[in-house]
């Protein structure tokens, strides 16, 4: 750059904006005397230092990464904002254009601390509000995706996909009480093989491995395996005593502050009043579909059930099954006892057939079961049925009790395909037979 | 949820120089995109194959893309490494990666060392802040002051540092029209990945390095002081520091020369 001239230098010097040359390297070469005026610093100070070495932090990091870079390529930068350190060490925001001219950079600085000041306010505002949004956002998706789960494994999906969104989170896992009380994982990925100890229902903020170390040197060296750096957990409260926990896991470490938890207990809160709600509903359907007094499947649920056997196209045995001598238990005990003798049938009969068995009780001292068997099979199957319940019953140790049972067997063939109520009504019609032929016996038919 | 993901157009992927060459990716650090090795590239041209490309976020990368779960560490940029790699079929691979990309290669190199032959690490650092016992250069409060300074430029009236962007998701094409402005990022992303990088901490992790590799150190760097150079070099067993001459946090601009010397020279 060529001197100013006198007149030049005045101009220069009384400039109303800070003007400043660097070498490439940023080390300054030339300043005006309102940069040093506002600097704090005399012109001499301020020669062969490096202009960064002005900066406050945050700018010192923006200037290298960013403001560099984009001066380099694209040779002018207009209009950044830096904060200058004064001598004094008070903060001076400052705008400043800078252009790149052969080895030289020129950048002209304007004090903007009014304008500064009234946009950090705005920024403030505008993340305030922006945090404030996107917690009703995730928390509205979250509504819109937990009530909208059937079951508690879609709950715990909907959980960990919208706790995984609104933290930002690496994985998070969802944990649901089952009937015996354990904890069993529904959704999502834990990185840690065993998180015994940490996954109960209680809030923790497990912010470093350091602070994983004081709770439990085991799980420490887990989160090191797993490259995880930090976790939460959170519970999920049920009012029927039966919730779950939440765990969010980060590979970097992270502060878990208020705004946080807050958050976190928000949507576990919520998981936790749909949890009840679905085991309701759960229990409402369980309660549709079941006879009450022996936990069975009722008609309904057995007639869909056959439906869905027939659809599948397999070979079937249909048995029908009437106790005999049980108007006796009613007469002779209470009704208590006949009640005791149902369930017993109801248990026996489970033990007697296989797991995937559809057994059902269709009123009085009715029960069907249905298999995927063939008729070798199903004759056996009618037998062993047969011995098991003509076994004395403790309710009613006197009492003769044997079963009458009918069976329809179907395999599947070219032909026309036969419906449930044929196959049942030939079931029936079987048992009425084995009835007539002197009870406590078998009769099978084939279709 | 397992869709397939078209890494190429993802991370905006380029491949130059000589096709029979042996791989060299260069990948860009934090406030840029792949144009900061513009003055080095050229030089490696005749010999190798040169690949580019910027990570999720930056230049001409499809920034519907960004999951802000995956890129909430840097593990999520180095899959994004491997998945290049693997679907350019590469080996034998030279890694180049300045600033935060030196810690994006070690930990890809450390998760695929079967695919890797060299690491170049310019201005590396495993953790910004201190911490008992370590120089990181900062402390918790100056990285606020700079997601403040992020704030200032993308928000406020000289937003002109945030090139017309605004993270549009649901519009990747407009990746397109980035490429004609310089270092292009999109401030939202920008914001998140100035906290992952600068709060991280993968000092563990060098250790477990196991391809030859060489540190390049400018000896004036705000961001990754000289000590900082140091520690990388003692944890990384067997790696090379070369201190270069030049100022600036971002040598391969200022100094291309002498980074373009210390890789070529280090290589051979």
């Amino acid at each position: 750059m060529t001197s100013p001239t006198l007149n030049d230098a005045s101009l220069y010097d009384a400039a109303p904006c800070g003007l400043v040359t660097t070498s490439l390297d940023g080390t300054i070469v030339q300043v005006n005397a309102t940069f040093s005026a506002w600097s704090g610093f005399a012109v001499d100070e301020l020669i062969g230092r490096s202009f960064v070495d002005l900066l406050e932090v945050g700018s010192r990091m923006f200037f290298e990464t960013r403001h560099f870079p984009v001066l380099r390529l694209q040779g002018e930068v207009q209009a950044v904002s830096l904060t200058l350190e004064r001598a004094d060490g008070s903060p001076l925001a400052t705008l400043a254009n800078s252009s790149l001219s052969g080895d030289t950079i020129h950048l002209a600085i304007f004090d903007a601390t009014e304008r500064t000041e009234f946009e950090r306010e705005l920024v403030r505002a505008r993340r305030m509000s922006e945090a404030s949004e996107s917690r009703v956002r995730v928390l509205q998706a979250a509504a819109g995706a937990f009530g909208s789960s059937e079951t508690e494994a879609e709950l715990a999906l909907a959980l960990a996909s919208s706790v995984r969104t609104a933290f930002a989170a690496t994985s998070t896992a969802v944990w649901m009480t089952d009937e015996n009380g354990a904890l069993q994982l529904l959704a999502g990925v834990s990185p840690l093989d065993d998180i015994g100890g940490v996954v109960d229902l209680e809030v923790r903020h497990i912010e470093s491995v350091s602070a994983a170390r004081e709770l439990s040197p085991a799980l420490a060296a887990a989160m090191e395996n797993s490259r995880t750096a930090s976790l939460s957990v959170y519970p999920v409260a049920a009012a029927d005593g039966r919730g779950g926990v939440v765990a969010t896991f980060f590979s970097r470490e992270r502060s878990m502050d208020e705004a946080y938890g807050n958050l976190q207990s928000a949507l576990s809160q919520q998981a936790g009043e749909v949890l009840v709600r679905i085991r309701l509903q759960q229990q409402l359907r369980h309660l549709a579909l079941h006879d009450k007094l022996t936990g069975l499947a009722n008609r309904d649920l057995f007639q869909y059930r056959l439906g869905a056997a027939l659809d599948a196209g397999e070979p079937l045995a249909l048995f029908f099954i009437d106790l005999d001598g049980f108007k006796a238990v009613n007469d002779g005990y209470d009704h208590s006892a006949g009640d005791a003798v149902l369930r017993e049938v109801a248990r026996r009969i489970t033990a007697t057939a296989d797991a995937d068995d559809v057994i059902a009780r269709f009123g009085g001292d009715e029960f069907v079961v249905l298999c995927s068997c063939p008729d070798a099979v199903a004759a056996e199957l009618a037998e062993s049925l047969g011995a098991a319940l003509r076994e004395p019953f403790d309710a009613a140790p006197d009492a003769v009790v044997s079963a009458s049972i009918g069976v329809a067997v179907y395999a599947p063939g070219d032909g026309e395909r036969v419906t449930s109520d044929e196959l049942l009504s030939l079931a029936d019609d079987a048992m009425y037979e084995a009835k007539g032929a002197g009870k406590n016996r078998a009769v099978l038919r084939t279709i | 949820m397992s869709k397939t993901v078209d890494v190429v157009t993802r991370n905006n992927v380029r491949v130059l120089g000589n096709p029979d060459g042996r791989p060299m990716i260069f990948a860009h650090g934090f406030g840029c995109s792949q144009e900061t090795w513009r003055r080095v590239v050229p030089a490696f041209l005749d010999e190798y194959r040169v690949v580019l490309f910027d990570h999720v976020g930056a230049g001409g990368s499809d920034l519907s893309a960004y999951d802000p779960g995956k890129y909430d560490s840097l593990d999520g940029y180095a899959s994004d490494v491997i998945d290049i790699v693997t679907e350019l079929g590469l080996d034998d691979v030279v890694f180049v990666g300045h600033s935060v990309s030196g810690m994006i290669g070690v930990l890809a190199v450390n998760e695929r060392p079967d695919l890797f032959g060299e690491l170049v690490l310019v201005g590396p650092s495993p953790r910004y802040v201190d911490d008992v016992g370590y120089t990181g250069g900062f402390t918790q409060p100056d990285i606020e002051s700079l997601l403040d300074s992020l704030d200032a430029n993308y928000l406020g009236w000289s937003s002109v540092m945030a090139p017309v962007i605004m993270g549009n998701a649901d519009r990747p094409e407009l990746g397109e029209e980035l490429t004609a402005s310089f270092c292009t990022i999109d401030p939202a992303i920008a914001r998140h990945f100035a906290r992952v990088t600068f709060l991280s901490d993968n000092r563990r992790d060098l250790a477990r390095v196991t391809v030859p590799t060489l540190i390049l150190q400018s000896e004036q760097d705000v961001i990754s002081p000289t000590v900082v150079g140091e520690f990388v070099h003692a944890s990384i067993p067997g790696s090379t520091l070369v201190m270069l001459s030049a100022t600036g946090h971002i040598p391969n601009l200022s100094a291309a020369d002498h980074v373009i010397d210390a890789i070529k020279s280090y290589l051979r």
